[in-house]
């Protein structure tokens, strides 16, 4: 255990976790593990199951401001060219297409990004609304490009607002995702865990029942 | 979607650009103002230092070392009225560089605010904000 000076000075020091109920920590961590065992492997289509029939997703990618690197790995044409960086995209009409709306559009959008690992042990994970009715979180990580050349990582940010579902499960009903570059310290630090779990296990002081992703029926609008 | 739903796109969108206009200038100018931009039972969570409460936010920013926000990614998101209580909410996502009293290097961070809107004004409910560096053990 080391001291958190090195940088940062005047700043409170980061903490990797945040849950407003802590009661909310062992569905975040199983919602998160089951989401992204299907958003890293081979077909993203079962996360259709994950998606409330009304969802809206959309996505903003950037470059990291005074990165000298200018390499094939680095650049982020696949994001750019879908990104709904509201600074860029002026025109309503534009706006409006760049946001998907409804499951079978998000997961089909999801289906085109690049095949992806993630590093889920180094998942900054937030639990910002712990309700009934509603549930919102919002993750910092990084991944890797499994399919593209030199498996470069990229780094990202994204909030799911998720709603319980009729059968018991819960649905992600708003997805806003931000991808850019990896800084020199994330790249150094990541995957440097063997296991892969969202949020370091400690115990939660109230059990909850395990929920499920995929509750129920494919289609449980 | 609706003609209603498009509007609520559109509207989303617009209200974005003012209100991180107003946000960062608020943090970086006039820190001393910028709880009002909270509802009193707001939270903020500051690279997972939670904070809730208007008084104790405005407190943990007086503390924070003077910055400099310059925003370079937006987007925004209606949320369903039907989840918050017909309350029209707005999720936003500000992403960009922030530079710190005393220190030269401008830092990645990206920030995601749900705001909703109460007797005519725009206020935080939740503010989360993280910088951009390694987070695993």
């Amino acid at each position: 255990i080391g001291f958190d000076v090195a940088e940062d000075m005047g700043l409170p020091p980061r903490q990797q976790s945040f849950l407003v109920d802590p009661a909310g920590q062992d569905l975040v961590r199983e919602f998160l593990t089951q989401y992204y065992a299907i958003y890293d492997s081979e077909s993203r289509q079962p996360l259709l199951e994950a998606y409330h029939e009304t969802a809206t997703m959309s996505m903003a990618a950037n470059y990291l401001t005074n990165d000298s690197r200018n390499s094939t790995t680095t650049r982020l044409n696949s994001y750019i060219s879908n990104s709904r960086n509201l600074t860029r995209i002026t025109e309503r009409e534009s706006r409006r297409r760049y946001l998907r709306t409804g499951k079978l559009q998000v997961v089909s959008f999801l289906s085109d990004l690049p095949k992806t690992t993630h590093d889920l042990m180094g998942f900054a994970v937030d639990l910002l609304v712990f309700t009934p009715a509603m549930i919102v979180l919002t993750m910092n990580g990084v991944f890797k490009e499994t399919n593209t050349p030199n498996n470069p990582m990229r780094s990202f940010h994204r909030t799911f607002v998720i709603v319980p579902n009729a059968n018991g499960g819960f649905s992600i009903i708003n997805d806003m995702l931000y991808i850019t570059n990896t800084t020199k310290e994330q790249e150094d630090k990541a995957f440097s865990t063997g296991t892969v779990e969202p949020i370091p296990p400690t115990p939660a002081p109230t059990p909850t029942p395990t929920p499920t992703l995929a509750a129920g029926t494919p289609d449980d609008s | 979607m609706s003609d209603v739903a498009v509007k609520n796109v559109d509207s989303a969108c617009e209200t974005a650009e003012e209100f991180t206009r107003v946000f960062y200038k608020q943090v970086d100018n006039s820190r001393h103002l910028t709880s009002k931009l909270y509802l009193d039972t707001g939270l903020l969570v500051w690279n997972g230092n939670g904070i809730s409460g208007n008084d104790k936010i405005q407190k943990f920013l007086m503390d924070l070392p003077a910055s400099n926000h310059t925003l370079k990614s937006l987007d925004a998101q209606p949320i369903s009225d039907v989840l918050v209580a017909n309350k029209l909410t707005y999720l936003i996502q500000a992403c960009g560089d922030v530079t710190y009293q005393n220190e030269e290097t401008k830092k990645p961070f990206q920030q995601t605010f749900l705001i909703v809107a109460v007797d005519g004004k725009w206020k935080i409910a939740s503010d989360c904000f993280r910088l951009q560096v390694p987070y695993g053990n």
